[in-house]
């Protein structure tokens, strides 16, 4: 859920204001509200926790140094996860020049089931649950990375589609078009079908 | 008149995600009533969605914010403030030496 949409405390744009202003506890206030969402972004893009630990950092210095250029008319959600975005895809594009261990994807899957019950000592429905997330998971890291961001912030994040037009700086029609391709890609992809996506 | 297949494709992918006006679900539903392959595709791409909603959420490390913190007074203030990173200092405590 996009945390733009929580009603209780002030909006994070006038948290933007305040914190320009000089209240101390208002950027402290932006980190908490949009720490756990950018930070899953990154770590579903980049799938390594400490990859997601540095562009989410990345990503809140970079506010911090460009606050003053943010437009208090606009909404501060899409500006911050337009920053993630970019990072995000930068990153990606710098991991690309280096070798990667094949093993390496494997040992980060686990990391990421540390943080729930360990299925294959709960009940079989559990067992299950945890087979459909990976399935799940690995349909998601098959979609090529533009068309992955758009999933990933349409469906854990919540953002409507005009939000992550502004957050990727693409056309409507293109967020469109690119959701529903990768949808249709991971519908099929799950089925044991393959279907070409340009990348 | 009733949407064909291939039109109440885009319409459906729409549909899940509440970015359509009420005369096209009004089709699109009158549409999927009748038509058991657009009915298996629309449950199919439901079940897809709620499948990516419902994974872990994946938590910074305890500490993210503090980490943080200690890196802004590195960096130049943001513009406008009327103080000059006190607060920082004073949040952090003193630096530690080497």
């Amino acid at each position: 859920m996009s945390p733009a949409r929580k009603p209780s405390g002030p909006s994070d744009e006038a948290l933007v204001r305040r914190s320009l202003d000089g209240d101390r506890w208002a950027f402290t206030e932006i980190v908490d509200r949009y720490k756990g969402p950018i930070y899953n972004v990154a770590y579903r893009m980049l799938r390594q926790r400490e990859d997601a630990e540095d562009v989410a950092q990345e990503v809140f210095l970079h506010v911090y140094r460009a606050l003053d250029k943010f437009d208090l008319e606009q909404r501060f959600s899409p500006w911050i996860y337009r920053i993630a975005s970019n990072l995000c895809l930068d990153k990606l594009r710098k991991n690309k020049n280096v070798t990667i261990s094949l093993d390496a994807p494997l040992a980060e899957d686990r990391g990421l089931y540390r943080q729930i019950p360990d299925a294959a000592e709960g009940p079989p429905e559990l067992a299950a649950n945890a087979e459909t997330r990976r399935e799940i998971q690995a349909a998601i890291d098959a979609l090529p990375e533009k068309y992955r961001l758009i999933v990933i912030l349409r469906h854990t994040r919540d953002l409507a589609y005009e939000e992550i037009a502004e957050a990727m700086d693409l056309p409507l029609g293109t967020v469109k078009t690119r959701l529903f391709r990768a949808r249709e890609f991971l519908r099929r992809y799950l089925e044991g079908q393959r279907m070409d996506l340009e990348d | 008149m009733l949407m064909k297949c291939e039109e109440v494709y885009h319409f459906l992918q729409a549909y899940l995600d509440g970015e359509i006006g009420p005369e096209e679900e009004r089709k699109l539903e009158a549409h999927v009533r009748l038509c058991p392959s657009c009915k298996k595709k629309l449950f199919s791409l439901q079940g897809l969605i709620t499948s990516i909603e419902d994974l872990d959420e994946a938590r910074p490390d305890e500490g993210f914010t503090k980490r943080l913190i200690e890196r802004l007074p590195e960096i130049a203030e943001p513009a406008r403030r009327t103080d000059r990173g006190g607060f920082w200092r004073r949040f952090l405590g003193p630096r530690p030496r080497g």
